[in-house]
C-alpha cells in the first residue's frame, strides 16, 4: 500500500550543519502520526521537506507515492499548517477563504463556511487581529477545506493556551473522523500527541530514533525492576532500551514480544512519554536496533 | 444519549475507558435497548481523540454483543443484557471472595489496603500476559 | 491567482491611482495655463533661443518656474518608488513574514504564483511610468521648444519613454533584491542603491556609446572659441557650441588635416595672424600673457577679425549626437533597461521555482544545541 510519507536516506544540510540526516521512514496511510522530538531535532525540517518548501540535500522523499510538490495536482493532495500559523495580516477571514477557493481546485466552500460559522469567527475581521487560537483555526480551515489526502501540521498547538489547544485538536479529529485522510503532526510534547496519534515517530538530533504504531509500542515495552543484575543475563528476545542501577536494584526499560516469565521482576507498563524519553537518550549507533512496527 | 469522558491519568487505555463507560451505563440502565451511541464524529469532536480509538471501542462492544452497527445509520444498543454467560460463576466467586476478605481483615488490612491489593493483583495478572 | 494578486496589491494600486489622478490634474491645469502664457508672449515667436529679447524668467510666473524645476525630477522618482515599494516587498514580504509557507502549499506551483504576480504588478508599473512620463513631456513641450535642450542628460531622462524602461528595471531589481535578501527593508535599501548606481553608470559610460556620434566642422567664432593667456603667451581654446536639440560631446580645435595643433603651433599662428591679440593688446586689464583669462567677447571686432584670419588654417571639430538620434536613443535606452529587467526577472523566477535551498529568513528558532555532526552516507 502507498505510504503517506516515504523517505529514504533523507538529509538536509544548512551550511555546515545537518539538520536531518539518514532519515528513512514509511508512515502508513490512514493514521494520525505524531512526530515528536526535542527542539532542534529536525521535525520542522522533515515536515517542510514533505510539503516541498525546502529541497533535500541528500536522499529522497515521496508523499502518497508521488514526488513532492511536483505538480499542482500533487500540491492539492497535501494540506499544510505551518508553525506559528502564518496568515496575511491585512486580509480578512473571508479573504483568506477566497484565497483558498481561488488557489485550490478541490475547495469545499460549504465545509469552510460551516467551520468558520461554528467557530464564531467574524468573516470581516482582519487576520492580523485574530488571537493565536483563532489564527490556528483559520489556518486549519484553509488546510482542511481543500480536502487533502494528507494533512501535515508543524507544531500547530505549541503556542496555544490549553483551551485553544483542545479546540484545535477537536476540529482536527472531527475532520479525520469524517474524511479519509492521513495526518502527520509534530510536537515537542508527547502529552499533546498521546490522545490523537496512533502512529509515532521519534526524531532526535536529526535522526529517526523510533517509529511504529502506538498500540504496538505500548504493548511491547515494559519496565522491569528487581534485584540488581547485569543486562547480559536477560534472554535475547528482551532488548534493553534504558537501564539504571543502584547497588541493590536494577530498573530496565525493555522491548520484547514475549511474555516475561522471570518472577523476580516486577513488571509495569510504560507510558508513551517514558518510552519516548528512553529512546531519546540513546546514542546514535543504537538507532538501527530501534526499529519497531516493521 | 451517553456522554463520554476520558481520564488521561488513569493508566487505562482510552478505548477501554470508552468500553467501560458504555458497560457501566448499561448496568445502571442509562442506556437501554435501541438507544444510539454517539457517532464517532461527535465523540471525537468532544474528546479530541483518535477516531480509530472510538472505532476500536465500538468494535469491541459489538464483539461482545452489546451493540450493533447499522451501516449508514449508527451504532445501537442491542437487546442482550450485560449479564454475560459468566453470570453463573458469580455466586461461587462471590462466596470465595468473602472468605478471602475475612482473612485479609484478620491479617490487619483495612478496606483501602484490601482494595489496593486486589486492584494491583488484577493489573499484574493482565500485564504479565504480554502480547 | 489573479484575484489573489489584486487583493494583495489593492491598497498600493488605489494609493497610486489617487496620486496619479492628482498629479494629472495638476499637470493639465498648470500646463494649459503655461501654454496660454506662452502663446500670448513674444517668446513663441523667437526664431532661435539665443538672441531672443525675452527670456523665460520674465515671461513665466513663479509657479511655473517652481513647477518646471519639480515636475521633471518628480518623474525620476517614480521608477525608484516602484522599485522600492512594489518590487522589493513582493517576495521579501512573503519570505520575511512566513506567509510563503501558507501560499506555496496551496495547489499552485511557485513559478506560476510568481509569474502572475510579476506580470500584473509589472505591467501596471510600466503603465504608471508611461502615463506619468507622457504627462510630464506634454507639460514641458512649450519650454522645450524654447530651450531646445531635450538632449541634455537631465532633460533626456525626464521626457519621452525612458522612464518606462527605468520603472521596469527598478521593479526587477527590487524583486531580485527581495529574493536574495529575504527582508523588506534591506531589499528596499539595496534597490535604492543598485538602481541609482545603474542609472549613473548607464548615463556616463553607456549612453554616449549607444549610437556613433556625428562630426561637424564649424568655423571658429565668438560662439565656440576664445583666447586665453598662458605662462608663455596667449592660446586658443574651444567652448562647446550649443547645437539646438543636440547632444554635444566635445569640440576640438583642429587644422585642415584634422590634427590637433600643438600649443607652439597655435602660438605661432596667433603671432602671425592676430598680432595685436598675441601681444596682449585687446585683452582686458588684469589678463594677458602669463595670466589665464577667457575673453571671447571682448573687443568683438578685433576678435572676429582674428578668427576669420585663422579660419584658413584652423576650424572646430564638433563631436555630437544629432537631433535625429533622439528617438532612436530613447528607444535603445528603454529597450536595454527593459531587457535587463526581463533577465533579472527570469533569473529570479528560475531561482525561486527551484525550491530555495537555503533556510528562509524567519524560520522559527530551533535552538542549535551543539549536536554531534552526523553526516548522511551519500
Amino acid at each position: 500500500m502507498t505510504a503517506a510519507l516515504a523517505t529514504r536516506g533523507l538529509g538536509k544540510r544548512y551550511t555546515s550543519r545537518w539538520a536531518l540526516s539518514n532519515c528513512t521512514l514509511e508512515v502508513p496511510v490512514g493514521h494520525v502520526a505524531g512526530l515528536v522530538g526535542p527542539n532542534g531535532a529536525g521535525k520542522s525540517t522533515l515536515l517542510q521537506l514533505a510539503v516541498g518548501l525546502i529541497e533535500p540535500s541528500a536522499g529522497s522523499v515521496a508523499v502518497l507515492g508521488e514526488e513532492v510538490a511536483a505538480t499542482p495536482a500533487q500540491l492539492a493532495r497535501v494540506g499544510f499548517v505551518a508553525q506559528d500559523t502564518p496568515v496575511y495580516p491585512s486580509l480578512s477571514v473571508a479573504d483568506h477563504l477566497r484565497l483558498g477557493a481561488a488557489l485550490n481546485p478541490g475547495w469545499d466552500q460549504a465545509l469552510a463556511d460551516a467551520r468558520i460559522a461554528r467557530l464564531g469567527l467574524d468573516r470581516a475581521q482582519r487576520a492580523g487581529t485574530l488571537s493565536g487560537g483563532q489564527r490556528a483555526q483559520l489556518a486549519l480551515t484553509l488546510a482542511i477545506a481543500k480536502l487533502p489526502e494528507l494533512l501535515v501540521l508543524d507544531e500547530p498547538v505549541a503556542s496555544l493556551d490549553p483551551l485553544a489547544r483542545r479546540e484545535f485538536l477537536q476540529g482536527l479529529m472531527e475532520f479525520a473522523a469524517e474524511h479519509t485522510v492521513s495526518v502527520l503532526l509534530s510536537s515537542h510534547l508527547v502529552a499533546d500527541l498521546e490522545r490523537v496519534c496512533d502512529y509515532l515517530i521519534l526524531l532526535a538530533e536529526g535522526h529517526v530514533q523510533l517509529s511504529g504504531e502506538v498500540d504496538e509500542l505500548l504493548t511491547s515495552h515494559r519496565r522491569l525492576s528487581g534485584p540488581r543484575r547485569d543486562k547480559s543475563r536477560l534472554p535475547s528476545s528482551q532488548q534493553v532500551i534504558e537501564e539504571t542501577h543502584t547497588d541493590r536494584q536494577s530498573t530496565l526499560l525493555i522491548r520484547t514480544e514475549e511474555p516475561i516469565i522471570d518472577p523476580s521482576w516486577t513488571v509495569e507498563e510504560v507510558s508513551l512519554e517514558d518510552i519516548v524519553l528512553a529512546y531519546m537518550g540513546r546514542p546514535a549507533d543504537d538507532i538501527e536496533l530501534a526499529r519497531v512496527g516493521r | 444519549m451517553i456522554e463520554f469522558h476520558l481520564d488521561s491519568r488513569s493508566g487505562v487505555s482510552p478505548y477501554l475507558q470508552l468500553v467501560h463507560q458504555v458497560r457501566h451505563a448499561l448496568r445502571l440502565g442509562l442506556l437501554r435497548e435501541g438507544d444510539q451511541l454517539p457517532t464517532v464524529k461527535d465523540v471525537v469532536a468532544r474528546l479530541a481523540i483518535n477516531p480509530n480509538t472510538v472505532l476500536k471501542a465500538y468494535r469491541e462492544l459489538e464483539h461482545t454483543g452489546l451493540v450493533a452497527a447499522r451501516p449508514g445509520v449508527g451504532t445501537f444498543v442491542t437487546g442482550s443484557s450485560l449479564a454475560d454467560p459468566a453470570l453463573a460463576a458469580h455466586g461461587p466467586l462471590r462466596r470465595e471472595l468473602r472468605g478471602w476478605i475475612v482473612k485479609a481483615r484478620r491479617a490487619g488490612l483495612d478496606e483501602e489496603s484490601i482494595e489496593a491489593l486486589f486492584r494491583d493483583a488484577v493489573r499484574s495478572a493482565r500485564i504479565e500476559g504480554v502480547a | 491567482m489573479i484575484w489573489v494578486t489584486w487583493r494583495q496589491f489593492r491598497t498600493q494600486a488605489i494609493v497610486t491611482l489617487a496620486a496619479l489622478a492628482a498629479f494629472a490634474l495638476l499637470v493639465v491645469v498648470t500646463g494649459e495655463h503655461l501654454r496660454h502664457v506662452y502663446d500670448m508672449s513674444d517668446i513663441s515667436r523667437c526664431a532661435a533661443y539665443s538672441g531672443c529679447a525675452h527670456s523665460t524668467v520674465s515671461t513665466f510666473g513663479a509657479h511655473e518656474r517652481i513647477l518646471s524645476g519639480l515636475l521633471g525630477p518628480a518623474l525620476l522618482i517614480v521608477p525608484l518608488l516602484i522599485g522600492m515599494f512594489w518590487g522589493a516587498p513582493l517576495l521579501a514580504r512573503e519570505l520575511e513574514t512566513g506567509t510563503y509557507r501558507l501560499v506555496w502549499t496551496q495547489s499552485i506551483t511557485r513559478t506560476r504564483w510568481l509569474v502572475v504576480k510579476i506580470a500584473i504588478v509589472g505591467l501596471v508599473a510600466l503603465a504608471v511610468a508611461g502615463l506619468a512620463s507622457w504627462l510630464v513631456s506634454w507639460w514641458y513641450a512649450p519650454l522645450d521648444k524654447f530651450n531646445m535642450n531635450r538632449f541634455d542628460p537631465s532633460v533626456f531622462t525626464e521626457r519621452g519613454i525612458v522612464a518606462i524602461g527605468y520603472a521596469g528595471f527598478a521593479f526587477a531589481v527590487g524583486l531580485a533584491a527581495g529574493a536574495i535578501l529575504r527582508r523588506t527593508l534591506p531589499a528596499m535599501a539595496a534597490t535604492f542603491v543598485s538602481f541609482i548606481a545603474a542609472r549613473i553608470i548607464f548615463t556616463f559610460w553607456i549612453r554616449p556609446h549607444l549610437l556613433p556620434a556625428a562630426h561637424a566642422a564649424q568655423q571658429l567664432g565668438a560662439g565656440n572659441a576664445g583666447i586665453t593667456g598662458t605662462p608663455h603667451g596667449v592660446s586658443l581654446f574651444a567652448t562647446s557650441p550649443t547645437i539646438a536639440n543636440a547632444w554635444v560631446y566635445s569640440a576640438t580645435i583642429v587644422d585642415n588635416a584634422s590634427n590637433v595643433p600643438s600649443a607652439g603651433r597655435i602660438q605661432a599662428l596667433l603671432d602671425a595672424r592676430c598680432p595685436q591679440i598675441a601681444s596682449g593688446a585687446g585683452l582686458p586689464p588684469g589678463s594677458g600673457p602669463g595670466k589665464a583669462t577667457a575673453t571671447p567677447n571682448v573687443l568683438n571686432a578685433l576678435f572676429s577679425k582674428c578668427m576669420s584670419n585663422l579660419s584658413q588654417q584652423l576650424h572646430l571639430l564638433v563631436t555630437y549626437q544629432p537631433t535625429s538620434h533622439y528617438w532612436p536613443l530613447q528607444a535603445l535606452e528603454t529597450g536595454i533597461f527593459l531587457a535587463a529587467a526581463l533577465a533579472l526577472i527570469g533569473a529570479t523566477v528560475w531561482r525561486v521555482g527551484r525550491r530555495t535551498a537555503r533556510k528562509p529568513a524567519g524560520e522559527p528558532r530551533e535552538p542549535t544545541a551543539t549536536p554531534p555532526v552526523l553526516h548522511a552516507a551519500p
